[in-house]
């Protein structure tokens, strides 16, 4: 059985009550018992104290020897006082006052205390001492009038007692109220934290210290739990963009060993052709140069000898893609100018349908780059988001700025520093996510058979990956495409070489 | 264990016969008595009247001749107690106690001894001519080391 829970106010009430209903009950039986003595001891102190003057009067005065005055001094006994009876017996002779009821008889025994006969009556006798007489005097005394004062005085102390408990009980409820309410006003604050309102303040205006204390100390807690919270956050925030960076990161590293075990397998293949090549090429030239100008079979020879080209500009270009680039000669060069370059090469090519837009921050941070490989690089992304377009109207934008680490981040590369990022978009029809997959493997292509050989982007793959950049592909059916292409920062044109900028591929 | 003494059935009975003739007989006693004011037959003094007496039981000596006169009381009956209180100092017992205190504490006046034995209190009267008690009037009727002064209470 659970505990009994009460509010304040309640709590405080039933403390009351039962704090009163032990404590009021012993202090009105107390404070009776003191009213009924003291009123009692009053009467019994007044009737012993009269009695013995009006005893003392007749030792001494003339009234035993004058029956007349005798009764006048007994009937002042009933006229001036609480009397009831008044007789004095002297030799026998008994005077009695005439204002005595008739039906009163003093009884057998005279009364010592208050109440004690329960006849209302209070009857003492005084024998009276003089010479030539023996007398007694014998009084009666009404007890009703102090019952009657000791009733109304214990009234008025039950009703003292009620009302001080009414108020005993309205004060308590009314602090029981003022108690609750900060309290109430903590609990509503406390369930809003609970809820996740960290702003609620949990200080309270009230002028008990020790809850104005307790309110104080809560908003601390509160304060630290909110800087907690927000710590806490922020720290997933974080490992949850660590975690989505090791995926995009592993997913990068997968890719990328599946094209660096395509691109072993081609190079060794174009090793293989391009050994192939090299005799036919020269044997070819060498019957050609031996041959007449007129000779029926050199056209023949020309073909085989602009087919083994055409197939040496191919084993060229895997070669490119599986970085076995003998030539290449990396420097410190700057992408503006091999963007430009790149553009006098292109724009010729393009219909008037696309509209390319070209925007370059110049002078740009120098990048280690083959001048002449980034031109191609250049050349096939933008020769790749043309024919996207696949003949139709739309655009194809270069753009080259210098970004900051974070905005790398966005694109796929955790390592702060800062970056010269190529963008080359286009508005064509996009890719889907198994293509995306796919684009950069050798002779992967999703054009007709005889349209393209599939190598220009393994290509550009192969260049970004001997220049130590990184490329990011984005792309959605029907909207188009974005290849970013961030080359880490080699030197500033003030010579200065920037901080970190190793590029995670 | 319980161990329940036997008692034969004559004990028994004259048990009950002892205490039915003895319950009512010191009310029957006092019920024909008096209670009388006493000093000792030594004392030249002959009577006093209600207000030396109040005063002797407050404490204050009355002087009659060279003989200074001051009151024992008689603690030994509590029936005496209150013919005491009501018919010689003629005050509620409260009242006489304070009025003893004040005296005491005001004046420095020793409140008058009481005596829970009557035996000894009526010794104490009987060797000093200058002690004045009360008494059942039995006690001291056929005693001449006595005199009987006035009657205080009569039934």
């Amino acid at each position: 059985m659970g505990k009994l829970r009460l509010p304040i106010a309640a709590t405080l009430a039933a403390i009351v009550i039962a704090g009163h209903a032990v404590l009021l009950p012993a202090l009105y039986f107390s404070l009776a018992g003191a009213v009924q003595r003291s009123h009692e001891n009053s009467f019994v102190n007044g009737v012993r104290t009269f009695s013995r003057l009006l005893a003392d009067h007749f030792e001494l005065g003339d009234e035993l020897n004058s029956p007349q005055l005798a009764r006048d001094l007994l009937d002042t006994v009933i006229l001036n006082s609480d009397g009831a009876y008044a007789e004095l017996i002297d030799n026998g002779r008994v005077t009695r006052s005439d204002l005595v009821s008739p039906a009163l008889r003093f009884p057998a025994r005279e009364d010592y205390s208050f109440g004690a006969a329960g006849d209302h009556i209070y009857f003492i006798r005084l024998p009276i001492s003089r010479p030539g007489h023996s007398a007694e005097l014998r009084l009666g005394y009404d007890e009703r009038p102090t019952s009657a004062a000791i009733a109304v005085a214990l009234r008025r102390m039950l009703w003292t007692l009620i009302a001080y408990l009414g108020v005993s009980m309205t004060l308590a409820i009314a602090l029981g109220y003022w108690l609750s309410r900060p309290v109430r006003r903590l609990q509503i604050a406390a369930h809003n934290i609970a809820g996740g309102a960290y702003s609620e303040d949990l200080r309270l205006s009230t002028r008990v210290s020790e809850l104005h204390n307790l309110g104080e100390t809560l908003d601390q807690m509160r304060s630290e739990l909110l800087g907690i919270s927000q710590r806490l956050r922020a720290e997933m925030r974080d490992r949850e963009l660590a975690e989505m960076q090791r995926t995009v990161l592993e997913q990068r590293l997968q890719h990328r060993q599946r094209l660096e075990t395509v691109g072993t397998l081609a190079g060794g293949i174009a090793h293989e052709f391009n050994n192939l090549l090299v005799p036919i090429t020269l044997l070819t030239e060498f019957t050609i140069k031996k041959l007449p100008a007129s000779h029926a079979q050199r056209p023949d020879l020309e073909v085989v000898l602009a087919a083994a080209r055409r197939a040496r500009d191919v084993v060229r270009q895997v070669l490119t893609f599986s970085r076995e680039m003998g030539d290449a000669s990396p420097q410190p060069v700057d992408l503006a100018d091999v963007v430009r370059e790149a553009m006098r090469l292109f724009t010729p090519l393009i219909a008037p349908t696309v509209r390319l837009r070209v925007d370059l921050d110049s002078p740009c941070a120098l990048v280690r780059a083959d001048r002449s490989l980034a031109v191609q690089m250049v050349m096939n992304l933008c020769t790749n988001a043309y024919q996207a377009l696949q003949g139709l109207a739309g655009e194809v934008s270069v753009e080259l700025r210098e970004v900051s680490g974070s905005s790398a981040v966005s694109g796929g590369l955790s390592d702060a520093g800062r970056f010269v990022q190529l963008r080359i978009r286009d508005t064509g029809h996009g890719m889907d996510a198994a293509t995306l997959k796919r684009i950069f493997e050798p002779f992967y292509t999703t054009r007709s058979v005889g349209e393209g050989t599939g190598l220009g982007l393994s290509v550009v793959h192969g260049i970004v990956e001997s220049f130590g950049a990184s490329i990011v592909v984005d792309s959605k059916e029907g909207e188009g495409s974005s290849f970013k292409v961030l080359f880490p920062i080699t030197a500033t044109r003030s010579g200065s070489v920037p901080g970190p900028a190793g590029v995670a591929p | 264990m319980e161990r329940s003494i036997p008692v034969r059935p004559w004990a028994q009975s004259a048990l009950v016969l002892t205490l039915l003739w003895l319950a009512p007989r010191s009310d029957a006693q006092h019920s024909a008595d008096r209670v009388v004011l006493v000093a000792s037959a030594a004392s030249t003094i002959e009577s006093l009247d209600a207000v030396d007496l109040r005063r002797l039981f407050l404490g204050i000596p009355v002087l009659r001749g060279a003989v200074s006169y001051h009151a024992l009381r008689n603690g030994s009956d509590e029936r005496l107690r209150q013919i005491f209180l009501q018919n010689l100092v003629s005050m509620s017992e409260s009242n006489y106690e304070r009025r003893l205190l004040a005296l005491a504490l005001e004046q420095g006046r020793a409140s008058p001894p009481v005596y829970a034995d009557q035996g000894r209190l009526l010794a104490a009267v009987a060797a000093d001519p200058g002690a004045i008690s009360y008494a059942w009037e039995s006690a001291v009727l056929r005693d001449g080391r006595y005199k009987i002064l006035r009657v205080i209470w009569e039934n």
